[in-house]
C-alpha cells in the first residue's frame, strides 16, 4: 500500500477527491464550532459558558488544522477557504449545521457527533496520507475532553427532572434523520478507499457507530431508530437497519436555511473586502 | 446602634487596615466592610458578565479563524473573571443567584462602557484594545487590595488579560495598515468611544471622599490617578499609528506633569449610574432572557438524585 | 461541613452558596514543588467540579497537576492571625470522621500569600491531626498564619495530560502569539510619510 508523505506525493486524480474529504472534516469541526462558540456569555451556569467556550475553540482549531492541509494542497489560504466559499462548496454534514437550539439539543447533537466522530478519527489514523494520520493523532488526544463533558451532560438530562428529559428526547427525535446524514457517503469514496486514504467505508463506519451508542439509549431508555438483525450466514454478526429516512445531501453542497443565515453573518466582515487583511 | 465594644472593634479593624493589614473570607470584618467589599466586587462581576454582550455577536463575524478563536478565547476569560468575582461575592454572603436577580431586575450596577451598542469590526479592536487597557490600569491596583482573595483574584485576571489588550491593538493597527475603507472603520469606532473611555474611571473624587480608599483600602488609587496611567500608556501608542483623537484640548502639561482634556459628558455617566443608559434596556433584558431559558438546566443540575429509569418507560 | 473533633477553633469554612457546592482547588506546574492554592470553583458535585476546575486551573496548559477539594471536607486552623476568627457567623458541622487515615496540611506563611501543601500526615485520627496541624503552625520558624487539613481520600486528583496539556496551538490566547513589531514600523513609517506630505 503507498504512502503519502506529504500534499506533493498526491497524484492529479486524488487531490480533488482528497480536498473534498478534508473540506468536509474541515467544515464539520468549524461548523460545529460555530454554533457552540454562540454559547459563549449566554450558556446556563458560569462555568458551562467557560467549558463550552473551550470545546468551540478545540474544534475551530480542529477545523483549522484541516483547512491548512488543504492549503497544502491547493494552495487556497485558510481564511479563503473558510469564509469565501459559495453556499454550495461547503462539504459538512447538515447535523453540524443546524442552529444551535436549547441546551439539550446542543448536548443531544454533541453526543451523536462525538461518538460518531471518535470512530471516524479512529478509521482515519491509519490514512496512507500522513498528514491526515498526524493531525488526527493530536485530534484524538483532544477529544478525550470532549467525549468526558458530553457524556456527562447526556446521562445527565437522560436521568434528570422530566423537562431536562423530555427536552433530550425532542432534540433527539428532530436530530436523528441528520445524524444518519453523517455517514453519507463522501464523493469519489471508492478510489479513496482504493488508496488508503480512507480506511473504513461510511457504510462500515455507521454501522461500528450504531452498534456502540445502543447500549447507551438502551440503558437509558431512550428510542433508537435502529433495529438490530442478525445475517444468518455470519452468527453474531449484528447489523443496524435505520428505520428513518437519513436526510443526506452535506457532502455534496446541499444545505438547510439554517446554513444560510449562519453564512449570512459569518462572511459578514469578511465580505466587506475579501482581499483586506483583517 | 452599636455597643461600645463593637465600636472599639470596627475602629481597631480601621487602623488595622490603614497600617497595611490583609483580610481573608475566614476572619471578622465590620458589617460596614462587608457591604462595601459586596458592592464593589459585585459590581465588578456584573462589569464582566454584562461586557460579554456587546461583543459575542461579533465572534459570530469575526472574518478570520485566528481572530475568531482569539475573540472567543477572550470573552470566555471575561466570563470566568465574572465567575471568579461572583466566589468572592458568595463567600462574603450573598448567593450568586441573587446578584444575577439583582441585574436581570436591573438593580445591578455595571462598568459605564457596557451600557453602550458595538456597530462595526473596528469597535471590537477598539474595545479589546482600549477598554481593557483602561481596565487593567484598575485591576492592577487592586492587586494589593486589604481583602486578599480579592487581591489574589486581580493577579490572576491580570495575567489572564494581558493577551486581550494586544489581541485588539493587533487588529486596530492591523486595520490602520490596511485598505482606506479600514482606517476609516478604525477612526470612526475610536471617534466613537473615545468619550466613553474618558469616563471609565469614574469622576475625579479626592481620596478622602472615597471610603473604598481612605476607610476600607479596597482599592488604593485615585480615578484621576487611573486615568492619568491610562492616557499616559495609550494616547501616544494611538498617536503613532495615525489615530486622530476627538479631544481638541488633550494634551501633557510638562510642567503639571499630567494630561490636560476637555472636560468629559458627566451627564451621560450618571444616567448610566441609573441604568438608563443607551443600550442598557435591550442589554439587561437579553440578559434576564438568557438566564430563565438555562433555569431548567440549573434545575437538573441542582437534582442530587437520579429519578429511577421506570418513571419514563411509557 | 465536617467537624473534625467538637474542637471550636477549627473552623468550617464559609459560602453562601445557595446552587452546589464550592470546591477548593490547588494547582501545579512542572516546575513547583508541590502544589499551591489557585482558588476555587463551584459544581453541583465531584464529577463537574473536576471538569471545571480544569477550565479555570487549567484551561492555558499552567498546570500539570490539580487537586480538588470540596470545602466540606477542608478544616482551616488558625494561630497567628491578627483579626479573630469569624466564628460567631458559622455553625458547628455534624461531626463525622473517625477512623484513623491520611491527612493532607496546606498552609499560608505570608499574610495575602496563597495556600501551599506543606505535608501529609499518615494513618492518625482526626483529633491528633488536628494536633499536629496545630503544633506544625508554631514550631515551624516563622509559623503559619493558617493552615488547612483534609483526608486525603477526599482529594480529587486530576493529572491527565491529554486535558492539562493539549497538542494543539493555542498561542492566539498568550501573549507571545502577538508580534506587532513590524506592524507598528509600517503604521510608523506611514505616518512619518503623511507628515512630511501635509509640511
Amino acid at each position: 500500500m503507498t504512502v503519502f508523505v506529504e500534499a506533493k506525493d498526491v497524484p492529479t486524480n486524488l487531490k480533488q477527491p482528497l480536498s473534498n474529504l478534508l473540506l468536509s472534516l474541515a467544515d464539520d469541526e468549524f461548523i460545529l464550532g460555530y454554533w457552540d462558540s454562540e454559547w459563549t456569555g449566554v450558556a446556563p451556569t458560569l462555568e458551562e459558558d467557560v467549558a463550552c467556550s473551550s470545546i468551540a475553540q478545540d474544534e475551530i482549531g480542529h477545523a483549522r488544522i484541516f483547512y491548512q492541509e488543504v492549503t497544502a494542497l491547493t494552495g487556497t489560504p485558510i481564511d479563503q477557504l473558510a469564509y469565501g466559499r459559495e453556499l454550495p462548496d461547503y462539504r459538512q454534514a447538515q447535523l453540524v449545521e443546524r442552529h444551535r437550539g436549547d441546551w439539550a439539543f446542543t448536548i443531544a447533537r454533541q453526543f451523536l457527533y462525538e461518538t460518531a466522530d471518535l470512530l471516524r478519527m479512529e478509521s482515519l489514523s491509519t490514512s496512507s496520507y500522513q498528514p491526515v494520520a498526524q493531525a488526527v493523532a493530536k485530534i484524538r488526544r483532544e477529544e478525550v475532553y470532549h467525549m468526558m463533558h458530553v457524556d456527562i451532560w447526556f446521562e445527565r438530562l437522560a436521568q434528570g427532572t422530566p423537562t431536562a428529559r423530555q427536552r433530550l428526547e425532542r432534540a433527539l427525535e428532530s436530530l436523528w434523520p441528520d445524524a444518519l446524514g453523517l455517514f453519507e457517503q463522501f464523493p469519489d469514496e471508492d478510489m479513496l478507499l482504493q488508496n488508503g486514504i480512507l480506511t473504513t467505508s461510511n457504510a462500515q463506519l455507521q454501522q461500528a457507530w450504531l452498534a456502540s451508542i445502543a447500549p447507551d439509549f438502551a440503558r437509558l431508555h431512550l428510542a433508537f431508530p435502529a433495529s438490530p438483525s442478525s445475517h444468518s450466514d455470519v452468527p453474531g454478526d449484528v447489523q443496524y437497519l435505520p428505520l428513518i429516512t437519513p436526510r443526506l445531501g452535506g457532502r455534496y453542497g446541499q444545505h438547510t436555511q439554517d446554513f444560510r443565515v449562519l453564512w449570512e453573518q459569518m462572511t459578514m466582515v469578511y465580505r466587506l473586502d475579501p482581499q483586506a487583511s483583517w | 446602634m452599636i455597643s461600645e465594644s463593637e465600636e472599639t472593634r470596627v475602629t481597631e479593624f480601621r487602623d488595622y487596615l490603614a497600617r497595611g493589614g490583609k483580610v481573608e473570607a475566614t476572619d471578622w470584618m465590620p458589617d460596614g466592610y462587608r457591604q462595601a467589599l459586596i458592592r464593589f466586587i459585585e459590581m465588578h462581576a456584573n462589569s464582566e458578565l454584562m461586557g460579554a454582550l456587546p461583543e459575542r455577536d461579533w465572534i459570530m463575524r469575526a472574518p478570520t479563524i485566528h481572530r475568531k478563536l482569539a475573540l472567543t478565547a477572550k470573552i470566555q476569560d471575561e466570563v470566568g473573571h465574572a465567575e471568579l468575582l461572583y466566589r468572592l461575592v458568595e463567600d462574603l454572603g450573598k448567593p450568586r443567584s441573587a446578584s444575577i436577580e439583582d441585574l436581570i431586575a436591573g438593580k445591578g450596577k455595571f462598568h459605564n462602557t457596557f451600557h453602550y451598542a458595538t456597530k462595526t469590526w473596528a469597535d471590537v479592536g477598539t474595545i479589546a484594545w482600549l477598554v481593557d487597557a483602561a481596565a487593567i490600569v484598575s485591576q492592577h491596583a487592586l492587586r494589593d487590595s486589604s481583602y486578599s482573595p480579592y487581591a489574589r483574584t486581580m493577579q490572576k485576571i491580570c495575567w489572564e488579560e494581558s493577551f486581550h489588550m494586544m489581541h485588539g491593538r493587533d487588529m486596530i493597527i492591523t486595520m490602520m495598515n490596511g485598505t482606506a475603507q479600514q482606517r476609516e472603520m478604525a477612526q470612526e469606532a475610536l471617534t466613537r468611544w473615545w468619550p466613553t473611555l474618558m469616563v471609565f474611571h469614574g469622576p475625579d473624587t479626592p481620596a478622602e471622599k472615597d471610603k473604598d480608599i481612605s476607610v476600607w483600602h479596597i482599592k488604593s488609587k485615585t480615578n484621576e490617578a487611573l486615568r492619568q496611567e491610562f492616557l499616559n500608556a495609550q494616547v501616544p501608542r494611538l498617536r503613532e499609528v495615525g489615530l486622530i483623537i476627538p479631544d481638541a484640548e488633550l494634551r501633557y502639561d510638562e510642567q503639571r506633569e499630567r494630561w490636560i482634556y476637555s472636560e468629559p459628558q458627566w451627564d451621560d455617566l450618571r444616567a448610566i449610574a441609573r441604568n438608563q443608559g443607551p443600550a442598557t434596556a435591550e442589554r439587561v433584558g437579553f440578559r434576564r432572557m438568557s438566564y430563565e431559558d438555562g433555569q431548567w438546566v440549573r434545575d437538573t443540575l441542582l437534582q442530587r438524585h437520579s429519578t429511577t429509569t421506570a418513571e419514563y418507560i411509557a | 461541613m465536617s467537624d473534625f473533633s467538637g474542637n471550636i477553633l477549627g473552623q468550617p469554612m464559609p459560602s453562601a452558596s445557595d446552587e452546589g457546592e464550592v470546591f477548593e482547588v490547588f494547582q501545579q506546574d512542572q516546575k513547583d514543588p508541590f502544589p499551591h492554592h489557585g482558588g476555587n470553583v463551584r459544581a453541583p458535585d465531584g464529577e463537574l467540579a473536576v471538569h471545571y476546575a480544569r477550565e479555570f486551573y487549567g484551561r492555558r496548559q499552567e498546570s500539570s497537576r490539580l487537586w480538588i477539594i470540596p470545602r466540606s471536607a477542608l478544616l482551616e486552623v488558625r494561630t497567628q492571625t491578627p483579626l479573630p476568627p469569624a466564628r460567631e457567623m458559622f455553625g458547628d458541622g455534624e461531626t463525622q470522621v473517625n477512623a484513623a487515615q491520611s491527612f493532607a496540611v496546606f498552609g499560608q506563611k505570608q499574610a495575602g500569600r496563597p495556600l501551599v501543601w506543606v505535608q501529609d500526615l499518615e494513618e492518625m485520627a482526626p483529633e491528633d491531626a488536628e494536633k499536629v496541624t496545630r503544633r506544625t503552625a508554631q514550631n515551624i520558624e516563622g509559623g503559619y498564619v493558617r493552615l488547612w487539613v483534609c483526608p486525603r481520600s477526599a482529594i480529587l486528583e486530576l493529572t491527565n495530560q491529554d486535558l492539562l496539556q493539549p497538542p494543539l496551538d493555542r498561542s492566539y490566547r498568550r501573549l507571545d502569539g502577538y508580534n506587532i513589531r513590524e506592524k507598528l514600523r509600517i503604521a510608523r513609517q506611514r505616518v512619518q510619510a503623511e507628515k512630511e506630505l501635509s509640511s
